[in-house]
């Protein structure tokens, strides 16, 4: 008898099997290991009789990646040890299980600073934010989390503990690149590779300070001048006193909508699109407060803002209260499309991204789309500091799905003509399959295949992943 | 018609609090300072009353240590017009009724109708200076306002909402006088970037302490950190003994039930 429990309740094992997608997942048991040994147990367990095995985390996945297709579902949420805060050499070894948000804050509380931000970190874990290389708001300066991963412990299919370290030597001519660096295979693989049962991540210094902010523009396309001059601003710079965000987030003139109820400022009637950014700051060099301010402030002159609204967060339940309502934008959209999943409608969210110089040629190309196929406008919000601004359409029936989905694969088509991606942050999983032939050619899609065959020769872990 | 309010800078709530090795007082290191949330209630309070009848001056003032300064921008910078600050280094740790003794003091000299404040400080955790300060300049004193329901500028009368144990309590109140805030409905502002500029061209009038002899009538001889909560219990085991574990410690162990 194998040690360790399967619980196959289904009143249990059914609240397990869907994610923020809705995507309806089925299984027949969920196991929750607490340790790397019985993770091992378990899967070679599940390899013997070819059952598959789904690993979650919060399962707020948006691309049913949580939501398993049969076979076990395995929980991380009980693996949830902090391992070691290494102050010196600046890392942190974890357990998958911790949430994102509690996580950070315990390198916070000691003084450093874990920067990947997604805006669900309050409702993923650290290890689902790994596999799936997570990025948010602050990606805009430090990057995606892959950035940060140094180090793997990962329990492939066959059982076996793999321990991966980002190579620290500088030259290596033996095997092909991915290979090399065995740690960038396995962060964002979306439980499809194997199960993260450890991760060291690098940390950096906190920063000293920062203020948040929101700036209105009176129009859409005004707004993505701004964040087009914002992107410009950025280059090398010899001064020290021009503006250097390390968040800046969109809300077109419906996320302001959605946020305009609670908000705790002022929004301006006639404002069509906002910016949420992030500034920092070190009150004790020439790069201070009141230098990033003036810097801030002949910005939003010169580049049309609506300079008297902008409001400024310097304290720190402001700065929260500017998170929240950014958070605000999907999880509205979530309840919204999910009274419609019954009649077949829901959300479709998008999640390409292009080289942020087209953005005003993407955005316009998706605007004629939608306009032409004679859809409810999108709800457009996000990432734009990275030419990845999410539109998320509400269907209210499959006919209606259909329609956007159509307009999405369209505008997918468009994305990659523009070198850019289908899939920015939220991976694959099973709802963006068939956008994947658009981004890859079929003989390199079969590489991965074969990659993913060869470490799970029975197709185990994740199955519908992805592929 | 002028409004004065009383301002004191505070850690930021979520403070992790350390004490220091003398277990006495607060180590500051590290900390976030903000203004009193409830002196910011008040602050928002002041401004729309003005804004209400567009006339006087939306005044702060503060007693404290050079740090209390920012408190005093960021209030300039929702819009208060001007600040007067008692600034000293030596009132880091002075207790409610020396503040509240200096600040009457000076509030001798702002010629003022209204004088708000927070309903109490939450570094100190206390209600007394407002109350304390109105005591000593003889001024009727009104506490836990929620809301101005009427501002009589001309005849130099207000009429406010305070809450009472589960009911309202509507008070109409004759000038000058003192009044303690609340939050109620309102949410206070968020400075513009323009805001904080032109805050940073306002007076802020610094006085010197006056010298009223050691009147300190408290002293924090200690301090302790809340003791750390007890870990929790996990029960072990199939669900049906787990439940019945719960409920026999639930019963013998808490005794809740
Ligand atoms: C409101 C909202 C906002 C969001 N905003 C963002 C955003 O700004 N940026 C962003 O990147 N994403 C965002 N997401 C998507 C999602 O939150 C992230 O992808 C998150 O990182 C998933 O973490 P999780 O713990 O919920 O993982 P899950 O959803 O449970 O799993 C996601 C994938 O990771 C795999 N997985 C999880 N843990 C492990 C493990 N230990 N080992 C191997 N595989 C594992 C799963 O099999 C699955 O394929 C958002 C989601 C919501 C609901």
């Amino acid at each position: 008898m194998p040690n360790f429990e399967l619980i196959t309740d289904q009143d249990i094992v059914k609240s397990f099997c869907t994610d923020s997608s809705n995507y309806p997942g089925h299984a027949e048991a969920l196991v929750r290991p607490k340790t790397t040994a019985e993770v091992v147990e378990i899967v070679k367990e599940a390899n013997s009789k070819k059952i598959s095995v789904t690993t979650i985390g919060n399962r707020s996945s948006l691309t049913g990646s949580a939501a398993a297709e049969g076979g076990w579902i395995l929980d991380t949420s009980l693996m949830s040890k902090i391992i070691e805060i290494n102050h010196k050499e600046k890392f942190c070894i974890s357990e998958p299980g911790p949430m994102l948000a509690d996580f950070k804050k315990t390198i916070f509380e000691q003084g450093l600073f874990y920067p990947p931000d997604p805006t669900s970190e309050k409702e993923c874990f650290f290890g689902g934010s790994i596999a799936t290389n997570a990025s948010g708001a602050r990606t805009f300066k430090y990057g995606s989390t892959r950035k940060y991963v140094r180090a793997l412990e990962v329990v492939l299919a066959s059982g076996e503990v793999l321990n991966i370290r980002r190579p620290q030597i500088e030259k290596n001519t033996f095997g092909y690149l991915p290979f090399q660096n065995m740690v960038d295979i396995f962060v964002g693989s979306e439980g499809t590779l194997g199960i993260i049962t450890k991760t060291e991540v690098d940390l950096i210094e906190r920063p000293i300070a920062f203020f948040g902010g929101m700036a209105f523009f009176k129009t859409f396309s005004e707004c993505l001048d701004f964040v087009v001059a914002v992107r410009k601003d950025l280059r090398p710079q010899v001064f020290t006193t021009t503006i250097s965000p390390r968040a800046c987030e969109l809300f077109d003139h419906h996320s302001i909508n959605i946020i305009k109820s609670d908000s705790p400022f002022k929004i301006p009637e006639n404002a069509q699109a906002a910016i949420f950014f992030e500034q920092e700051y070190d009150p004790n060099s020439t790069d201070n407060f009141e230098k990033k301010l003036d810097a801030w402030l002949s910005f939003l002159e010169k580049n049309k803002a609506l300079v008297d609204e902008t409001i400024i967060a310097e304290q720190p339940k402001q700065q929260e209260e500017l998170r929240r309502l950014r958070h605000k934008v999907p999880s509205t959209l979530f309840e919204e499309g999910g009274d419609y999943v019954k009649n077949g409608g829901g959300k479709i969210s998008t999640d390409w991204s292009v080289p942020i110089n087209r953005i005003h040629e993407i955005i316009d190309y998706a605007q004629k789309l939608a306009t032409e196929a004679k859809l409810a406008e999108p709800v457009i919000y996000g990432h734009i500091g990275n030419g990845h601004p999410h539109y998320n359409f509400i269907a209210k029936s499959a006919e209606e799905k259909k329609q956007i989905l159509d307009v999405v694969h369209k505008t997918c088509q468009k994305v990659i003509s523009m070198n850019g991606t289908i899939a920015a942050e939220h991976g694959i999983g099973k709802i963006k399959k068939s956008f994947v032939k658009y981004q890859y050619p079929e003989s390199i899609i079969n590489a991965m295949k074969a990659m993913k065959y060869s470490l799970d020769p029975n197709g185990i872990l994740a199955p519908g992943n992805i592929f | 018609m002028n409004i004065i309010v009383i301002v004191r800078q505070t850690p930021d709530t979520e403070t992790k609090v350390k004490i220091t090795s003398e277990q006495n007082k607060v180590d500051n290191a590290g900390i976030t300072w903000i203004i009193n949330p409830y002196d910011e209630f008040a602050i928002e309070k002041a401004l729309k009353i003005k804004e209400q009848i567009n006339a006087g001056e939306v005044i702060l003032l503060a007693c404290g240590p050079s740090r209390t300064e920012e408190a005093l921008r960021q209030g300039l910078a929702m819009g208060a017009d001007r600040a007067v600050f008692i600034k000293d280094d030596s009132l880091e740790n002075a207790d409610a009724f020396t503040i509240s003794k200096l600040i009457a003091n000076e509030l001798k000299n702002i010629p003022c109708d209204l004088i708000l404040s927070g309903k109490k400080v939450i570094d100190l955790e206390t209600t007394q200076i407002p109350i304390f300060v109105a005591e000593e300049l003889g001024l009727p004193s009104l506490s836990l306002v929620v809301k101005f329901t009427e501002v009589d500028a001309a005849n130099k009368k207000v009429t406010c909402e305070r809450e009472a144990d589960g009911a309202k309590e509507t008070v109409e109140v004759q000038l000058p006088a003192l009044i303690t805030c609340d939050r109620g409905e309102d949410i206070p502002r968020y400075a513009s970037i323009t805001g904080i500029m032109k805050a940073k061209k306002k007076e802020i009038k610094e006085v010197v302490k006056a010298d009223l002899g050691n009147i300190t009538k408290t002293e924090i001889t200690g301090l302790d950190l809340p003791p750390s909560r007890k870990e929790a219990k996990i029960f072990e085991g199939e669900i049906p003994e787990k439940v019945a574990a719960l409920v026999k410690a639930l019963r013998e162990e808490a005794k809740v039930i």
